[in-house]
């Protein structure tokens, strides 16, 4: 993902963070250092262990795919880096491996491929019946909730740049680094063996911290469809609940500088008018309704959703307090824009990974028609 | 058809306190007549009338070192099939649970070929250069057919190398492997509880010492053929230190749950009912959940039948509930084994 911090803004930023207190800059002040990120995160998550023991509050989240009874260890990892047949006794085919007798340079952690990145991608790119990240959506699928990727190792300049090596989290773009060449691999932001979070979704800067990290799925829908956009909704914890996230909390951990908050904040560093577009961010205060006082709206234009502006398709909104998939897809002027109302998580064929293509001239309306089903026509 | 030794078994018997020194087929016992015939056929047996029991002789005898038949047939003579030997292949004639398992031949279900070390194969050893092209894997491979120790071998016991493993498998040499029996010794690496009685080779007899908290002679055993396999944190073909996370499962120098944090669990491990087979210098081989697990450590025999078994790879699934057999116990599919240690993916 090009991302906007140039080096000037860069350069304020992190003087800030060095002369700002944390108190003043709305987030806990940044240190960068390892086992030192987990600091961008205000709220104490409450233990894993926890959930589901008392935590009511927490809606229930779909269960995943490699977590539970679906974490099958031999998926992904091989004993002694060879095997002369496959667990059925066999020569053929199973999972990441093509044939036997196979064999392959021993890798860390014992994985079947010399990466994490490229074992994911082993079933993750191409494969029908499997979710599929990168480029043309082999299941034939309408829209991607999450989007698509390029290919590794290639930067791109609409949605997160994958690599197998992305190196120290922070260093990626910070103290040298270069955010718009900055990698991420799957298991920045996927738990590799589950977690009870949505899409196994977890925190880049301190991974198994996070609380649980929710969005809904269709229980209509099955198989492939559950990562059709149609069929996912997003949700937020009500004031004062802290026991749960929304799924964007997790973009905090390598996009703090773009996460809204209480001011002042990142957004909005004088308390007085926007530097950066608002969003939720619950862990940092951020409700932000369309409706919001002093946002600039037209609440009624974005809950009418007639105009040619929707030809897009209504984009993803979050609703505060719902606990389902009903309850977050319901349309209303309070809705809430958060990081996925603009972007695809992975990313698309639109620059930034916007939902709409701001680079079509000659149809100004589609170029800006993400903007126009909040701020009118 | 092939005769019993009903003499040599009441020999056995008589010689029952002898066979403390080494199980069978080693001093005392070691019976040459069983195995070796002196001039390519026998006309009657060993007693001065002419009776007796003698193993018969092969078809295609003479063979080569006197032997009464091929190496693995004149083995299996007794060692399949037979009650007053421990049976070997396939499916077992007595009621223990084999701590080695079952070896495969023909690849009959359910004993395929892929769950276990086969007999007469040509293969290399999966892991290393090592294959007997000649004639096949054979039980001589692996096991000293007269119970030599080996020279320069450290045992002061007089009970030698446990099961007569081979001090040279697959061409090395020095693979140590004692044995203590009735009172264990923690400074060798096995430990047999009784050796006679109908559960001598059972799982329950027997249990593992961890000599050197960086190694196992076990896995140095094995390592022997399967030389990838095998060996200390920190070597080139397993990884584990100096930065370098494990390239292949630790088969020695890694405690269960000494690492920390969402690897292995000891108490995931002590609070299996059944439990694999780990070492452990402490001889408590079976803690209970509320037992500090500190040291013990997996090698080769915690996942794998040395044998075989009916799961591909000789695999043990065991789950930690339900009856124990050689295949393990409730448990179905690899992922079951995994989580005896592993923590990850269970919070």
């Amino acid at each position: 993902m090009r991302r906007l911090l140039a080096l000037p803004i860069l350069a304020v930023s992190l003087a800030g963070l060095f002369s700002i207190s944390g108190a003043e800059l709305g987030p806990s002040s940044i240190q960068v250092g390892e086992g030192q990120a987990a600091s961008f995160h205000k709220t104490t998550a409450p233990s894993i262990s926890g959930f589901g023991e008392g935590l009511v509050a927490v809606p229930p989240i779909p269960s995943s795919y490699h977590t539970g009874a679906t974490l099958v260890c031999s998926d992904c990892h091989v004993m002694h880096a060879s095997m002369q047949h496959n667990y059925s006794g066999g020569g053929g085919e199973e999972g990441v491996v093509a044939s036997f007798p196979w064999s392959t340079t021993p890798t860390a952690y014992l994985l079947k491929k010399p990466s994490s990145l490229e074992l994911c991608l082993a079933c993750h790119d191409g494969r029908a019946g499997i979710p599929d990240v990168v480029g043309e959506d082999v299941n034939g699928g309408t829209e991607r909730a999450a989007g698509r990727f390029g290919q590794p190792e290639v930067t791109s300049h609409s949605g997160h740049n994958l690599g197998a090596d992305p190196g120290d989290l922070c260093t990626r773009c910070h103290f040298g680094g270069d955010p718009p060449e900055a990698r991420v691999t799957c298991i920045d932001c996927h738990n590799p063996h589950g977690n009870p979070s949505y899409r196994n979704l977890w925190w880049a800067s301190a991974p198994g911290s996070e609380p649980p990290i929710v969005a809904f799925i269709n229980s209509d829908s099955s198989g492939m469809a559950k990562y059709q956009r149609a069929n996912v909704a997003y949700g937020a914890p009500a004031a004062g609940d802290d026991t749960w996230r929304e799924i964007t909390n997790v973009c905090i951990d390598c996009h703090h500088a773009f996460m809204d908050g209480e001011p002042p904040n990142y957004t909005n560093p004088d308390g007085g008018h926007w530097n950066r577009h608002p969003g939720t961010n619950t862990e940092w205060g951020a409700r932000r309704p369309i409706n919001g006082s002093g946002a600039n709206t037209d609440p009624a234009n974005w809950e009418g959703g007639s105009g040619p502006e929707f030809d897009i398709g209504r984009l993803p909104f979050v609703v505060s307090g719902a606990n389902d998939f009903a309850s977050a897809g319901v349309v209303a002027q309070d809705n809430e824009v958060f990081c996925l109302s603009c972007h695809k998580a992975h990313g698309n064929t639109n620059s930034f990974g916007l939902l709409w293509n701001p680079g079509e001239p000659s149809t100004p309306l589609e170029a800006t028609a993400g903007c126009h089903q909040c701020h009118g026509p | 058809m092939r005769r019993l030794l009903l003499g040599l078994a009441a020999t056995l018997l008589l010689l029952g306190p002898a066979l403390m020194a080494g199980d069978y087929h080693t001093g005392a016992s070691l019976e040459c007549y069983e195995c070796h015939v002196m001039h390519g056929e026998q006309s009657h047996g060993y007693n001065p009338n002419g009776t007796g029991t003698y193993t018969d002789i092969g078809a295609s005898a003479p063979y080569e070192y006197l032997l009464r038949d091929e190496v693995n047939d004149l083995c299996l003579s007794c060692h399949n099939g037979q009650s007053m030997a421990p049976d070997v292949l396939e499916a077992n004639t007595g009621t223990d649970v084999r701590q080695a398992g079952a070896l495969n031949r023909d690849g009959t279900t359910p004993y395929f070929t892929a769950d276990g070390h086969t007999l007469d194969a040509m293969d290399i050893a999966p892991g290393g250069t090592w294959a007997d092209s000649a004639s096949g894997l054979h039980c001589t491979n692996c096991h000293e057919p007269h119970g030599e120790p080996g020279s320069g071998n450290p045992d002061t016991t007089g009970l030698g190398q446990y099961r007569n493993l081979r001090a040279d498998p697959g061409g090395t040499s020095s693979k140590w492997m004692l044995y203590a029996v009735g009172t264990n010794d923690v400074n060798v690496p096995v430990f047999e509880r009784s050796a006679t009685g109908a559960s001598h080779y059972d799982y329950t007899n027997i249990d593992f010492n961890e000599p050197a908290t960086d190694g196992s002679h076990y896995g140095a055993w094995c390592q022997g053929c399967h030389t990838d396999y095998h060996g200390s944190s920190g070597s080139a073909n397993m990884g584990g230190s100096g930065g370098t996370a494990w390239l292949r499962h630790p088969t020695a120098d890694a405690d269960i749950g000494g690492v920390g944090g969402v690897h292995s669990g000891a108490g995931t491990f002590a609070g299996h009912t059944n439990k694999v087979k780990v070492m452990t210098a402490t001889e408590d081989w079976d803690p209970d959940s509320t037992a500090a697990v500190t040291d013990h450590t997996p090698s080769c025999f915690s996942c794998h039948k040395a044998h075989g078994n009916q799961n591909s790879f000789g695999l043990i699934f065991m789950q930690g509930t339900g009856t124990v057999d050689e295949q393990g116990d409730d448990g179905t599919e690899v992922t079951d084994l995994c989580k005896q240690c592993h923590v990850q993916g269970q919070s």
